[in-house]
């Protein structure tokens, strides 16, 4: 299978559409890079040391009576408990194709893995922007995740982080106008002013950059 | 040889997009808890592949 069912094109998207475990004993099939990324010569994603150590591991818990007929392929429920579908001997790629658009659709909406790896990337960029002063990127990158996926149903954990970062952010630049009145109060009009223009500048597409706008239009001449 | 240079240098940012794009492979998840995990967050079964060699 390894050499003929998976480097099948429809067997490629179709997997895709599921999370692929693989389990092998042998520890010899050396590496090869993919694109910048190094993995087992023979399997893209993963090493020998890791399809070895998954073989016992899912063997025991799928063939308890210790016989393995090699190759067996499972489909299982998301949580990896339920047996959804099992082939034992070679499964051909049409054949696995059906397999995998059986237990997609048994398993309801989902989200495809190129479509899963855009949204944990700019999460992943949006928390690094954040972390880093980067406001505006760390915004850009939530808006992205929400316009794209916002109406796919599957998707809303994904959308809700990203809608939560915006959230926070909002939040930090109203406590940062307030800490402009503060500052305004006291008579430091430049630096009330100098936050304000900071807050309305970087945080562009929140309620908390019109807010400081506002504010900064409100601020008396400073003498 | 400056041109040669700058040419090699325009040829290497063109291959660029071309190494940053994912293989097009089957991507096998690195340990079961992580497969359990990313099927969990994305609603999708789980595909266990059995194999040995030869």
């Amino acid at each position: 299978m390894t050499s003929s069912v998976y480097p099948n094109k429809d067997v490629i998207a179709a997997s895709k559409q599921v999370v692929n475990i693989f389990c092998n004993k042998e520890d010899s099939h050396g590496t090869k890079k993919y694109g910048t990324e190094e993995w087992c010569a023979d399997n893209y994603g993963l090493k020998c040391e890791d399809h070895v150590k998954n073989h016992p591991e899912k063997s025991n818990k799928h063939f308890p009576k210790g016989t393995i007929p090699n190759p067996t392929t499972i489909l299982l429920t998301p949580d990896g408990e339920t047996e959804m579908w099992r082939k034992t001997g070679k499964a051909e790629g049409k054949e696995l194709c059906d397999a995998i658009k059986e237990a997609v659709k048994k398993t309801g909406a989902g989200i495809g893995r190129d479509e899963y790896k855009f949204m944990t990337e700019k999460l992943a960029k949006a928390e690094e922007a954040f972390g880093g002063n980067k406001v505006k990127d760390g915004i850009a990158a939530c808006n992205d995740v929400i316009k794209t996926f916002g109406k796919m149903p599957a998707a809303k954990p994904m959308i809700e982080k990203a809608e939560k970062k915006l959230d926070t952010a909002n939040e930090y630049g109203r406590e940062q106008i307030a800490k402009s009145k503060e500052l305004s109060t006291g008579g430091d009009i430049e630096g009330a002013k100098a936050i304000l223009k900071e807050i309305y500048a970087n945080y562009k597409g929140l309620d908390c950059s019109k807010e400081a706008e506002k504010e900064m239009a409100a601020l008396p001449k400073a003498k | 040889m400056k041109k040669l240079t700058l040419a090699t240098a325009a040829l290497a940012l063109l291959a660029l997009p071309a190494l940053a794009k994912p293989p097009v492979e089957v991507k096998w998840a690195k340990s079961w808890d992580e497969a359990v995990k990313e099927a969990k967050a994305r609603n999708v079964p789980i595909m266990l592949g059995l194999h040995k060699d030869g």
